[in-house]
């Protein structure tokens, strides 16, 4: 199933990319990653999902179950119960930011209901009845916001939704209560961290009321200086102001980014040539590679590729890397568990071998030994 | 239910005092417990009402705790959970919860979508009013022209509900 999505997936997110190419007089893709909407959404006259019990749980969960093929907005959807679904696909879905960490521990009652393309996903009985979302890679923030509020409509008319004139659509946490959005882009920040101005950024989203987080969302580190940068607010502007709201400061973000790699390669560019150069070292000759510190290693050739200044690898290429590199997916992939260290093996292995090809600018041969130096169990036979 | 005191308004306050060690339950509506002296405890802090610790005896001598008569949730289990049980809390919390979401929000008053059942009923209302004061006015041709739009709302509201 999710192997299915994952190449619908491919086939709409290449598509989006295009569209935003054509579209876009800059393209903001080479900073900006990805796009993401989502809707908090509770049934009238049903305790939230968090103080309710078991039977009503599962009973949310089969009303929308008995919609779910009504929506057109929904290709071929699948309810996939969370109790049902295996240990290391919950981690796969949470690496691809389908299902948030609270949904991937829960069970009585606690579904996803998928699309096909996996672009637009309901999460059931997380903190609120539903969770309705959206993903797209890029700034495509205009374009999800319009799916998911295609798929909410379609849901209201199915539904009953909790509404108070006053304070909107009524959620568990009252942090989350009016529109009940949480319009988020993740990006690539590298550029401002060298010159050393992200700090002063941080301070100012801050100010401005946003809510900065790391890779993997609340609580996690910014691993490749890529953060979540998401309103907080939902009560008291409307949908359509939440999202030309972030997406203006998203884009005044890509433009001081951009000036930023500027001055980095006009004025500094050891220091970028330095990292460059470090980073591919240790890709090179590790051979256990935390999934930390590999984000970091990529995102900077990432950096490195989106500059000029490496060449054999595309930027989707490593962010497509930075994704299946991560313990769920390896665990996937090797049909097994795997311990830590097994995982750090198999990821600097993996790595590796997807980086023969890669140049730092300016020199003839390739730095990442190709795969027959290697012996079988990746250890490293050339004596480096 | 009604409010027990009133036997008017809905009761939506679960009133619980210890007087002399014997334990008294009451439902009531908001506007008999304010009167009775129910919610006259000082409101707490946001964040010292959701993460502040708990009282040790929340129902302790003379002194009584809110509850919400649909999903029973009480005021103590809201600062416990640093969330609601269900829609009907925020009307029952409203007091202790409108600090809160002000200092949370940009706004304390929705600006965004509305339900398609909530658009057609405000929708109903207004036109309701406006029929009123036509017939009042003897505009009876305009008055005609309303009642039949009341009628095509009653009829789509009625299709929305039995697709519910």
């Amino acid at each position: 199933m999710i192997e299915n999505c994952k190449k619908q997936e491919k086939r709409r997110t290449s598509g989006s990319r295009t569209r935003g190419m054509r579209r876009a007089a800059g393209d903001d893709s080479s900073i900006v990653i990805s796009s993401r909407v989502r809707l908090a959404r509770n049934l009238a006259g049903v305790a939230f999902p968090g103080w309710a019990g078991e039977v009503e749980r599962r009973m949310v969960c089969r009303q929308i179950a008995a919609i779910a093929a009504r929506v057109e907005e929904l290709q071929n959807p699948r309810i996939l119960m969370m109790d049902e679904v295996s240990p290391v696909e919950r981690m796969v879905l949470q690496e691809r930011h389908l299902i948030s960490n609270e949904l991937a521990e829960g069970s009585d009652g606690c579904a996803l209901l998928l699309d096909e393309s996996c672009g637009i996903a309901v999460m059931i009985n997380e903190e609120d009845h539903l969770r309705i979302q959206a993903l797209g890679a890029g700034l495509v923030l205009d374009d999800i916001w319009q799916r998911v509020d295609a798929l909410d409509n379609a849901l209201d008319s199915l539904l009953e939704y909790a509404f108070d004139e006053q304070f909107g659509f009524l959620t568990a946490c009252p942090s989350n209560l009016g529109t009940g959005m949480r319009a988020s882009v993740m990006l690539q920040l590298s550029g401002l961290r060298l010159t050393g101005e992200l700090e002063q950024v941080m301070n100012a989203l801050d100010r401005l009321g946003l809510a900065v987080r790391g890779l993997l969302g609340e609580g996690t580190e910014a691993y490749g200086n890529i953060f979540q940068i998401s309103n907080q607010s939902s009560l008291g502007e409307s949908e359509e102001e939440i999202v030309s709201g972030l997406q203006t400061l998203v884009q005044s973000l890509v433009r001081q980014e951009r000036h930023a790699r500027l001055r980095v390669l006009q004025s500094r560019r050891n220091l970028l040539d330095d990292q460059l150069g470090r980073a591919l070292a240790i890709l090179a000759h590790n051979r256990l590679l935390p999934s930390g510190e590999a984000i970091d290693l990529l995102a900077t050739l990432r950096l490195g590729v989106e500059t000029g200044m490496i060449s054999g690898i595309s930027s989707a290429a490593l962010s497509g890397l930075m994704e299946c590199i991560q313990p769920g997916h390896l665990q996937r992939s090797s049909g097994r568990g795997l311990t830590p260290e097994d995982r750090d093996a198999m990821r600097s292995q993996m790595v590796r071998s997807k980086l023969v090809d890669v140049r730092l600018s300016g020199r003839k041969h390739a730095i990442i030994p190709p795969e027959d130096t290697l012996g079988n169990n990746g250890q490293n036979q050339s004596g480096l | 239910m009604n409010c027990e005191l009133c036997n008017k308004n809905e009761a939506n306050v679960h009133y619980k005092q210890v007087v002399d060690g014997v334990v008294r339950e009451l439902f009531v509506c908001r506007e008999c417990a304010e009167r009775d002296g129910v919610c006259m405890k000082t409101p707490a802090g946001i964040f010292d009402m959701l993460l502040g610790g708990l009282d040790d005896d929340p129902v302790a001598e003379g002194v009584t705790e809110l509850r919400c008569p649909v999903c029973h949730m009480r005021e103590s289990d809201l600062k416990q959970e640093a969330r609601v049980g269900c829609a009907n809390c925020y009307s029952v919390f409203k007091d202790r919860l409108g600090g809160m979401i002000a200092s949370m929000h940009t706004g304390t008053l929705h600006r965004g979508k509305t339900p398609q059942s909530v658009r057609i009923r405000l929708e109903v209302g207004k036109l309701e009013r406006e029929l009123k004061e036509m017939i009042n006015a003897q505009r009876f041709e305009e008055a005609a022209a309303v009642r039949d739009r009341l009628a095509r709302l009653s009829a789509h509201n009625q299709s929305i509900t039995e697709k519910q």
